[in-house]
């Protein structure tokens, strides 16, 4: 191996003005030129990443507690209205049956098995309709078909009622 | 300070650790460097562009070699860069048709000033291979890391390189 103190002439060697030169330009660059806006960036980016992580987490909470809210308001409304008709018919089923049961109106037996077995067919249907759990997925349905069916059910009482009365 | 430990600072951003880094490499560097042009501002240029990108992409040195083996890396591929550009592409013709044994051939090149010179007439493949292994102290492997080559057509370029200047040296009696 050749030493290279001996190889390299005198031309070959750096002067101390040049290695200043370069130093300067390389020390600009680094520490006031592209790079350490390049370190800034990252600091920057990290920056703001941290606190778009921070605002979407604080988000997240706000949307989940928003959504929870709204189902717990939307299920109290929801319950509130079934137990309204529900006691509603609980009322009217009660009135119908004693009404019925002191009916001396032969003529109408027909009848009142026709609106009876109805009675029972739609009673049938709400409780298919309440169990069933396919149908979660369409709720806004399933509330609409409840509530038809709990208006025919109370208008068939209503019906046994006033033929009795009649 | 080791180098590792410098290395490790001037991740983190201290200043001392880039000078000492520079102060380190800089004179080998230049020395190196200046064997591939003749124009002071050219090397300089390369050498600073060189230090530039080496500290500016320090989180991807990943240590497994020596800095300033990395850092000869990247001014070789300045110079390249700067070739290509200047549509002079002769350190990238690279000459492997010769496979001759990398052994054998005897150093006679100790002390022989005008080496030196005969080398500069040479592509700068042989002469960067030259410089590396016999002027700098690399081994084959950090020669062939640096330029980018296998580590046996290193070792057969310079076995060529040697054969060529010993051919110029008897001719020149």
């Amino acid at each position: 191996m050749i030493r290279r103190t001996e190889f390299y002439k005198e031309e070959d060697r750096i002067t101390r003005v040049q290695k200043s030169r370069i130093w300067q330009a390389v020390h600009f660059q680094l520490f006031s030129g592209d790079l350490k806006s390049h370190f800034n960036f990252e600091w920057r980016n990290y920056t703001l990443g941290m606190a778009t992580s921070v605002i979407l987490f604080l988000a997240g909470i706000g949307v989940w507690t928003l959504i929870g809210d709204s189902r717990i308001n939307a299920e109290s409304e929801l319950s509130l209205l079934n137990s309204t008709y529900s006691q509603a018919i609980y009322k009217l089923e009660k009135i119908a049956a004693r009404k019925l049961s002191n009916s001396n109106v032969k003529n109408l037996d027909e009848l009142l098995q026709a609106k009876s077995e109805r009675l029972n067919s739609v009673s049938n249907a709400i409780s298919e309709i309440k169990t069933n759990k396919e149908l979660r997925e369409f709720e806004t349905i399933k509330e609409k078909r409840l509530r038809q069916l709990y208006l025919m059910k109370l208008e068939i009482l209503d019906e046994i009622i006033a033929m009795e009365g009649g | 300070m080791t180098e590792n430990k410098l290395i490790e600072a001037a991740r983190k951003g201290k200043p001392r650790a880039f000078k000492k880094l520079f102060d380190l490499n800089i004179s080998k560097l230049y020395s190196f460097m200046k064997q591939f042009s003749s124009d002071n501002d050219e090397v300089e240029e390369w050498v600073q562009r060189a230090f530039i990108k080496a500290f500016g992409k320090l989180h991807q040195f990943k240590g497994n070699s020596k800095f300033s083996t990395w850092l000869f890396k990247i001014a070789i591929n300045e110079m390249k860069t700067d070739y290509l550009k200047y549509g002079k592409v002769t350190f990238l013709e690279i000459d492997d048709a010769l496979n001759l044994p990398a052994n054998n051939v005897s150093n006679e090149f100790e002390s022989q000033h005008d080496v030196r010179l005969m080398l500069l007439e040479l592509d700068e493949l042989k002469r960067a291979v030259f410089l590396l292994v016999e002027v700098e102290g690399y081994s084959h492997r950090e020669a062939s890391e640096i330029l980018e080559i296998s580590e046996t057509f290193s070792r057969t370029t310079l076995h060529r390189t040697k054969k060529i200047l010993k051919e110029k040296i008897i001719e020149a009696g």
